[in-house]
């Protein structure tokens, strides 16, 4: 029969005993712990001050950098003033009509049996021609000259099938009966992208 | 048959201490640590890295502008002289006097009669900008007509036609358009622009004079006619200003 062991210690003290390990436990747990964040929080405290000192020398190498532009602060100041005007000056350009095109291109329309007594352009999309032809065959030569790219220079459009005179329009048609001639008044559209260069 | 006699003495003070004080003040020292040292340090760290990346960033960027304008010291003639063309073409001010002088000189060598002349308005599109307006009046042909057009459009001084109106005088029905007599009344506007710009260290400056369409530009700006009017200062003052 094996030999049995009695089992004296109480309940109480076995309880105790339990409640001493997990003590145990607990502290190395906790003295673990406080370990590894003391270990992370000095690493990274070490770590921060490396970050800090390259951010010193980059913050230096800044200063210097911007130093030695203030230096040339003349010559910058006179490349940006090019700079604006450059690109205020393009923009202009880019937009500016040249009416000598205009003209040329309305004189190269014009029959040898019309005549125009005024031009008038108060608004660079619209032209006002008002004259007198021989007779009404003479304003339709006229008419189908200005609706006409065919006698378009080079200069004025690139395309053929655009022309500077996008619409001519009769505003009045007389027949002078002293002369017997067609007075008129016309109102041109203007295709204002003709007049740019 | 043993007995056990593992019967522990009464837990002293000590016990205590090292059982429960120590391993709390360790917990509260964990959770200090790790509040006020590890996590405010660890959040700062992405943005510190950001600061370096940006820093060298700038870095590079100061360094692109100071090659920027050690090549522009290198060709400061050019810059000079481009700079020069643009002024002739877009003023600064009004300078309306000088730009009046330009409009008659231009008249006159196109052959046109000059009846009027005048000086309208100015009007400002903005603090730095502005248009001049003027009114010429005269009497000449279609073909002076077109000549003074021309000579405008050619002109350093940029000058724009705002209106055109042009009306046959006298009977010319027989001369046709280019050689009759036109009473021509011309609304002419010319665009001035004052800049004043300053060094800002960290924009950079974006003007390439090896640009092609820059060059192109200023080739084309080459090209124009300079009316050059010398303002000068001898005989100022005048014991009488009412004499003339």
């Amino acid at each position: 029969m094996p030999e049995s062991q009695i089992d004296l210690i109480p309940a109480e003290e076995k309880l105790q005993r339990s409640k001493d390990k997990a003590k145990k436990a607990g502290v190395v747990v906790t003295l673990i712990m406080f370990l590894l964040v003391l270990a992370g929080s000095v690493g990274i405290s070490f770590y921060l001050r490396s970050i800090d000192g390259e951010l010193a020398v980059a913050n230096q190498n800044v200063e210097d950098k911007k130093k030695r532009i203030g230096d040339r602060a003349e010559i910058e100041i006179r490349a940006r003033n090019l700079d604006s005007k450059y690109n205020y000056l393009t923009d202009i350009f880019k937009n500016r009509l040249y009416y000598s095109i205009l003209l040329s291109e309305l004189s190269k329309r014009v029959p040898s049996n019309a005549h125009i007594s005024t031009i008038d352009s108060s608004e660079p999309e619209t032209l006002n021609l008002s004259g007198d032809s021989t007779d009404y065959v003479a304003l339709a030569k006229l008419l189908n000259a200005l609706a006409s790219s065919e006698y378009a220079s080079p200069s004025a459009t690139a395309n053929p099938q655009q022309n500077l005179f996008s619409s001519v329009t009769i505003n009045t048609v007389t027949l002078d009966p002293n002369d017997s001639r067609a007075k008129f008044n016309l109102v041109i559209t203007v295709d204002t992208e003709r007049l740019k260069k | 048959m043993d007995l056990n006699t593992g019967i522990k003495k009464p837990r002293v003070q000590k016990a205590f201490l090292v059982g429960t004080v120590f391993p709390l003040a360790l917990l509260l020292g964990t959770v200090l640590l790790f509040f006020f040292v590890l996590y405010p340090k660890y959040k700062e760290l992405p943005q510190k890295r950001d600061d370096i990346v940006k820093l060298k960033q700038k870095a590079d960027a100061l360094e692109g502008k100071i090659k920027k304008l050690n090549d522009l010291v290198d060709f400061k003639d050019v810059l000079q002289e481009n700079s020069d063309l643009l002024d002739a073409a877009m003023p600064s001010q009004a300078e309306v006097p000088i730009l009046l002088t330009q409009v008659q000189l231009i008249a006159t060598e196109a052959g046109l009669n000059i009846k009027n002349l005048s000086y309208s308005s100015s009007s400002d599109s903005g603090e730095k900008s502005g248009e001049v307006n003027v009114l010429l009046s005269a009497d000449g042909n279609f073909n002076q007509v077109t000549a003074f057009i021309s000579s405008v459009e050619k002109a350093a001084r940029l000058i724009d036609i705002s209106t055109i109106r042009l009306t046959a005088i006298e009977e010319n029905k027989t001369d046709e358009l280019a050689t009759g007599k036109l009473e021509i009344s011309l609304g002419l506007k010319s665009p001035y622009f004052f800049v004043e710009s300053k060094a800002t260290t960290e924009d950079a400056i974006t003007i390439d004079l090896n640009n092609s369409d820059f060059a192109a530009f200023m080739n084309r700006l080459k090209e124009l006619r300079i009316y050059k009017t010398t303002v000068d200062t001898t005989n100022i003052g005048k014991e009488n200003p009412f004499s003339k």
